[in-house]
């Protein structure tokens, strides 16, 4: 089937300067224009629009053992109140996953990654993932606090044998990339330990934090995982935490590494030890550390709930718990800790978190290495990334935010001092090629020839919140899926993952060890397609030559 | 094939038709039981919402008490292997526990993958006198009778500093005994406790945080419980019990509670789904039936008790089970596979049936 989407205004500076163009179609794909006078079997008339590549998300907190914990945690911070329409079956449950596809969908994202996919809820979280409709789907293995890897480390095994380790992880578990949490903390946490950092060790293992991010990104680079080794670092939230991710750059040695929710560590220390700004530091130092991506966290206020493996953090955490409850699992390698928290615009801090998040996106000199996220729902909803937008491509509508910034915020953060709008074209980077490129995935986040048809258009409104809330039309591999805002229907899309190969001596003492230690072996982390009938849900990516 | 086989087929289209007739013409449909497998849940709920149903389970404590007490406090909890493996302290609090720690073996090998774990030290609390008989590598064993609850409270109170009148020794050397492990497991049945017990239980655990690691293993749901609660919970944002009668899914323990629906005559048809049991319940006995059972049930058809034979999940058919591997889901192949339908199909077929308005 041939689709012409005509006359809107393409935004991907992958492909140039933005133009008012066409965009041809073919069985899902993006094509070249077609010779000739072949007619088109369906026009979508998009002019005055503004057309770009479905969005992705590197990081949202969609789906998994910790995320259903959350729900069951404060059932009053979602209470449903709209009948779904015959259509969209439990569309608008709050915080279903049916919900989740539906919002993201319609606000022109087509490709999302759950960040945290510990190895023995595999296939629950794949269950939700696939519950998860019309946007595609990817998640990251957690690697490196399990006792099986560290033992590797204390017992100096081969740099052979934590590759294989590790691809059998990653295949095991139908990952997209790997991440590790806090390297070495939750391990230490069950062992007794309260805080963690870059040098500490871990107990009974003799590893330290810093040998386990090393030993990671060689294995990442080993494997040829695309996607760079995704580190939720060292003291996250603590005043001073940049100097934990100048050391951890440091450490990586110009090797690629990605910094999850960056802004939570962008805190310098005053002589009180009160929180300061850092994100000038923290810019000056990924300028010139070109290897270093990172995802904001942007902070938004309201109340919501913080969703982590990094049980340390979350153990000092509930003493801020809003309302009083909270929830420690401690897992078979992490575990998860569930806090609900409340961001006050009332409270100095949470404001300077906000502030520091938009500084970070408006000094990064290159929107490809800053990319936009709330580290859903920690930081706050995605459902914030329309007025995330809007604030960053418009300073007056920033300076009514922070008008009313208390003064112990504004004298901590510089963001009043930034003039800098951000371009549609640097929104087109920033949430469509750049994340698409970061994971993997060549075919997404444009629309060169080739490119899957997933296509975001919107009304030029200069009013950017409703402009990104609701897209006019969405196209997922060439169908429409939304029009005038709202989700038409359940397309199923699917879940993005490696399978890496190893040596086979691994399959045989993986099974010695999962046997002992949950008495199954390997069906402990297995996710067969079995698992999910007759619906096609796995799409397998190419690794790095 | 066998003949049986094919006999229950050739009757499946007249039942599955029964069934779309007595949901088409009912007011308050109640999806129940549930003892099912994944896609049974996932299938039920999507009947739930297109007929308005309240949907219950049978696993009535772990909703009532582990579920609630983390929807009110929170808590701290692990899994079997890490207790298992990580535990040098391990508590068993209530007859459940003992129950549950022998039928399982859970605690039978001294071994673990954490050397420095060393052997264990159990307090058995409330057990009505009882120990475990399967615990291997058992440095010490500690006995406390009395009220699990009554305890579980005076041990807070000493944990915290505060003199309790009338504590005994033996109450005063558990005090000190949860306080020397380095990572203590509670083993827990939530039937053995309300939830201001269980609640209470958690409270205690916190506390003990305070200077040592310290969880708790809550026993298994029966009948997919766990499993069936987690479904809910992606699918409709919240666990069971949960209804749909205004269109979206709306949770409430007291307004959804099966028992009191069939009681009060709210409920005017019943959804049996049970391919992992438990049997029927009594009230179905004055409801109009569909009912999904394993052959052999024993459950009747009648005009309007609709019994449709169904496939017994990791037997008949492989299956997503909760907790039979490990803690959470796992794939389970059937172990004998046979051409009865699987509960989902059946689910499915009376929604489509439903959407055609076919009856
Ligand atoms: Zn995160």
């Amino acid at each position: 089937m041939l689709i012409r989407l005509k006359g809107g205004r393409v935004v991907d500076p992958t492909q140039g300067p933005s133009s008012v163009r066409d965009v041809w179609i073919r069985d899902g794909r993006v094509i070249e224009a077609p010779q000739g006078d072949e007619p088109a079997d369906v026009v979508h008339d998009v002019s005055g629009k503004v057309v770009m590549a479905g969005a992705v998300d590197v990081h949202s907190h969609i789906a998994g053992g910790n995320v259903s914990l959350a729900r069951q945690l404060l059932p009053e911070l979602h209470v449903s109140e709209d009948p779904a329409s015959a259509a969209l079956p439990f569309g608008t449950a709050r915080w279903s996953s049916w919900e989740i596809g539906r919002l993201y969908a319609e606000m022109g994202f087509t490709t999302v990654v759950e960040p945290a996919l510990t190895p023995t809820a595999a296939l629950h979280t794949h269950l939700e993932l696939a519950d998860i409709p019309i946007i595609d789907r990817g998640a990251l293995t957690v690697v490196g606090n399990d006792d099986h890897f560290l033992k590797l480390l204390r017992d100096g095994e081969s740099r052979d044998a934590i590759r294989d380790a590790i691809a059998y992880h990653l295949k095991a578990t139908r990952g997209l990339g790997i991440k590790v949490i806090n390297a070495g903390g939750p391990a230490a946490f069950h062992s007794g330990l309260r805080t963690f950092d870059l040098d500490d060790v871990v107990p009974h293992y003799g590893a330290t934090s810093r040998r386990i991010v090393e030993t990671l990104l060689t294995a990442a680079a080993d494997i040829g995982i695309p996607h760079p080794l995704h580190l939720h670092a060292n003291n996250l939230g603590v005043p001073g935490a940049v100097d934990t991710i100048k050391a951890t750059i440091a450490a990586a040695e110009g090797r690629p590494l990605h910094f999850a929710h960056i802004q939570f560590y962008a805190y310098g220390k005053d002589a009180d030890g009160g929180m300061t700004s850092a994100a000038e530091e923290i810019s000056a130092a990924m300028a010139a550390a070109p290897n270093i991506t990172a995802d904001v966290g942007q902070v938004m206020f309201g109340p919501t709930v913080t969703i982590s493996l990094d049980l340390m953090k979350q153990w000092s955490g509930k003493a801020y718990a809003s309302p009083k409850k909270w929830t420690i699992f401690d897992g078979d390698a992490e575990g998860g800790g569930i806090v609900p928290f409340h961001y006050k615009t009332s409270n100095w801090i949470n404001q300077l978190q906000w502030a520091i998040g938009l500084e970070l996106f408006l000094r990064s000199e290159d929107p490809a290495r800053m990319l936009m996220t709330t580290d859903h729902p920690n930081g706050g909803l995605f459902t914030w990334y329309p007025t995330i937008l809007a604030l960053l491509m418009d300073k007056e509508l920033r300076d009514r935010w922070t008008a009313v910034l208390p003064e112990q915020a504004k004298a901590r953060t510089g963001l009043m001092s930034l003039e800098r709008e951000y371009t549609l074209e640097e929104v087109a980077t920033m949430t469509r090629s750049a994340p698409a490129k970061l994971l993997g995935l060549p075919d997404r986040g444009h629309l060169g020839p080739g490119a899957v048809a997933d296509v975001s258009v919107y009304d030029d409104n200069p009013d950017r919140v409703a402009m990104f809330t609701g897209a006019r039309l969405v196209l997922k591999d060439g169908n429409p899926v939304v029009r005038d805002g709202k989700a038409l229907g359940w397309a199923m899309g699917r879940t993005h993952q490696l399978s890496p190969d190893y040596d086979g001596a691994m399959d045989r003492r993986m099974t010695t060890y999962l046997t002992d230690r949950f008495g199954v072996g390997p069906s402990a982390f297995a996710v067969p397609d079995a698992a999910f009938g007759e619906r096609e849900n796995f799409q397998v990516e190419a690794l790095l030559k | 094939m066998s003949a049986d086989t094919k006999e229950q087929l050739a009757g499946l289209d007249e039942r599955i038709a029964r069934a779309v007739g007595l949901l088409a013409k009912a007011r308050l449909p109640l999806i129940s039981g549930l003892g099912a497998d994944v896609d049974a849940v996932r299938a039920a709920l999507l009947l739930a919402q297109k007929t308005g149903a309240a949907v219950d389970h049978a696993a009535a404590a772990h909703i009532a008490v582990e579920l609630r007490v983390t929807a009110d406090a929170g808590h701290m909890a692990t899994t079997s292997a890490e207790a298992r493996n990580r535990a040098d302290t391990v508590v068993f609090a209530g007859p459940g526990a003992i129950d549950f720690a022998d039928d399982s073996g859970l605690f039978a090998t001294a071994e673990t993958p954490y050397d420095w774990r060393g052997d264990r030290t159990v307090l058995c609390l409330g057990t009505g006198g009882r120990v475990p008989s399967s615990v291997a590598a058992v440095a010490a064993t500690h006995l406390v009778g009395g009220p699990l609850a009554g305890r579980l409270g005076a041990l807070k109170a000493i944990v915290a500093g505060r003199t309790v009148a009338g504590a005994d020794a033996a109450l005063t050397a558990a005090a000190e005994t949860l306080k020397a492990a380095r990572f203590g497991v509670v083993v827990v049945d939530p039937a053995d406790l309300d939830r201001f017990g269980f609640e209470l239980l958690h409270a205690l655990v916190k506390d003990l945080n305070d200077t040592t690691r310290f969880t708790t293993l809550p026993v298994p749901a029966s009948h997919q419980g766990r499993g069936a609660n987690l479904v809910s919970t992606w699918t409709t944002g919240g666990r069971l019990r949960v209804g749909f009668g205004r269109g979206y899914p709306e949770q409430d323990d007291w307004q959804f509670d099966g028992t009191r629906l069939a009681a009060a005559g709210e409920a005017d048809v019943l959804v049996w789904v049970g391919p992992l049991g438990p049997g029927l319940p009594d009230y179905a006995t004055n409801l109009p039936t569909i009912a999904l059972v394993p052959p052999g049930s024993g459950a009747t058809d009648s005009a309007d008790h609709v019994v449709i034979e169904v496939g017994v999940p990791g037997v008949d058919h492989g299956a997503v089970l909760a907790d039979t591997v490990v803690d959470g889901f796992s794939f389970v192949p059937a172990s004998a596979p046979s051409a009865l339908p699987t509960a989902a199909a059946i689910l499915a077929a009376i929604t489509a049936g439903l959407a055609t308005g076919a009856s």
